[in-house]
């Protein structure tokens, strides 16, 4: 059975960085958003916002380079993991994933990545404007047409 | 085109080269090259010639200067005491397989180097070497073979370490790891030439002194092959274009031209052969051969400098898509300065 994955509207991102804070404070105990899981990109000046987390890759380059076997595919999840007991802080995940996901933290010497917060992600519900979901692959389709079907009604009758 | 040229550098967010592997990386690579690199070619020197050398150690000391690299590694750890757990996963990661292969170099060619030398050191200290101490039992003419294979290994290992992180555009090409295999036995060879004339000048042994000469083409034709391939391979990497474009242009115009056209060029290739034409003008001038094998080692390590320091990973898919989305809008704006007069009356 598929599993559930982190799914982004940048349309949606106002940029407040709330996911950021909560992340942070979820997995570190402190307010530093630069020990964030989730990390996200502006350009302020076209209003554009891209809060990156985990792709969930089939073939997760960062577990397929980790050297120390750290960083593995969780089979409940199906979200790669770093296990920090055993990470050796080498960055060769950093390097490797194209998404820019793995970050090193400078405070605990390892590598650290979205975990999805063990099946219950902190940033979906702190995100005000439903920008960050965390559903089954097959329902980001269904979701759009629902939300697109209650724009033109809401249009047509308000 | 104004507009969309501005909207696009815009988008273009500073793309700054990689801050996650530093110079220790770069030492740790130059010496398991380095090293690796003198001890094939100081074995092969031995298996070809069979020069009548007082100690085939002068020769065999490449795993020294690996091991020396090798905590440069260890350096660059987050977690430097959990390093043993480098070696848990090589079968899909190549700094795995890398830890396994280093450390195979390093344990046959220590024991070959130390069987090599302890015969000539021993009597000298008045301690009887013991039988099982000889550099011609089968075991040990094994464990150089072992040793000599993976010394090929390090040294093209140095390369694909880079390469296999795949999403960093300068390092994802396999001209690297041959650039780097050559690299190495160019300054293994400069290595040997430099260890066999030192020698031979210390003890006055006119063999030694006459090997490092016969070496000498040896050294400049891998020379002449490395500058070949670093061209190809900038080359290469400047039409793979996206980062890749970029950190060729870091390398040759940019933030490291001086480490590309002073340490890589200028004293990588350049000065050693200048004065090695020198040199060969006057033979009785050994110091001009150590200042050229000084020249080009440090070449060599600024090679595995700048391309450490210039490489620079891929845009996030998105962020292209986001460039790209962008660039066809702007098509369809008219360029700054040639909008239609909107009139308000």
């Amino acid at each position: 059975m598929a599993k559930k994955i982190l799914v982004i509207d940048t349309e949606k991102c106002t940029g407040c960085r709330k996911c950021e804070l909560v992340c942070a404070v979820y997995h570190t105990g402190t307010t530093d958003p630069t020990r964030s899981r989730i990390k996200v990109l502006k350009w302020d000046h076209v209003g554009f916002y891209l809060p990156l987390s985990c792709q969930n890759c089939d073939h997760a380059s960062c577990a397929e380079v980790c050297p120390s076997g750290a960083c593995k595919k969780d089979a409940v999840l199906g979200v790669a993991i770093i296990n920090q007991k055993v990470c050796i802080g080498c960055k060769s995940c950093v390097l490797a994933c194209p998404f820019g996901v793995p970050t090193f933290d400078h405070v605990s010497g390892t590598s650290v990545k979205c975990d999805y917060c063990g099946g219950d992600p902190q940033c979906v519900p702190a995100c005000e404007a439903g920008a960050i979901k965390y559903i089954y692959p097959d329902e980001i389709g269904i979701s759009r047409r629902d939300e697109l079907s209650r724009k033109l009604f809401s249009e047509k009758f308000s | 085109m104004h507009i969309k040229q501005s909207i696009i550098n815009g988008l273009e967010r500073t793309v700054h080269p990689q801050e996650q592997w530093e110079w220790p990386i770069a030492v740790y690579l130059y010496m398991a090259g380095l090293g690796a690199g003198a001890f094939a070619i100081g074995l092969l020197t031995d298996y070809i010639l069979h020069p009548d050398i007082p100690s085939r150690a002068i020769l065999l000391w490449g795993p020294i200067l690996v091991t020396i690299g090798a905590p440069f590694l260890i350096l660059d750890l987050g977690k430097k005491l959990r390093f043993i757990n480098a070696s848990l996963n090589p079968w899909t990661s190549w700094a795995g397989r890398g830890f396994l292969i280093l450390s195979t170099l390093m344990i046959t060619g220590l024991i070959v180097f130390g069987v090599n030398l302890l015969p000539s050191v021993l009597p000298l200290l008045n301690i009887e070497v013991p039988s099982w101490i000889n550099p011609e039992l089968t075991i040990y003419k094994v464990l150089e073979i072992i040793a000599l294979v993976f010394s090929i290994g390090t040294a093209a290992y140095t390369g694909i370490f880079l390469k296999s992180t795949r999403y960093v555009g300068l390092w994802n090409t396999w001209f690297l790891p041959a650039l780097f295999l050559i690299s190495a036995l160019s300054t293994g060879s400069m290595g040997i030439i430099i260890a066999t004339m030192g020698y031979g000048v210390i003890a006055d042994n006119s063999i030694l002194r006459e090997l490092s000469h016969e070496l000498m083409p040896v050294e400049q034709i891998l020379v002449l092959v490395e500058a070949v391939v670093l061209a190809l391979y900038i080359f290469m990497r400047y039409r793979a274009q996206g980062s890749a474009l970029k950190s060729v242009r870091l390398l040759l115009n940019g933030k490291y031209r001086f480490v590309f056209w002073a340490g890589i060029i200028g004293l990588g290739m350049l000065l050693p052969v200048i004065l090695e034409f020198i040199y060969s003008r006057f033979p009785e001038y050994p110091v001009i051969l150590f200042i050229t094998g000084a020249s080009l080692l440090t070449g060599g390590f600024f090679l595995r400098l700048g391309v450490v320091k210039s490489g620079m990973k891929e845009l996030h898919p998105l962020h292209k898509m986001l460039v790209l989305q962008y660039d066809w809008k702007a098509l369809d704006k008219p360029a700054y300065g040639q909008e239609k007069e909107v009139s308000h009356g």
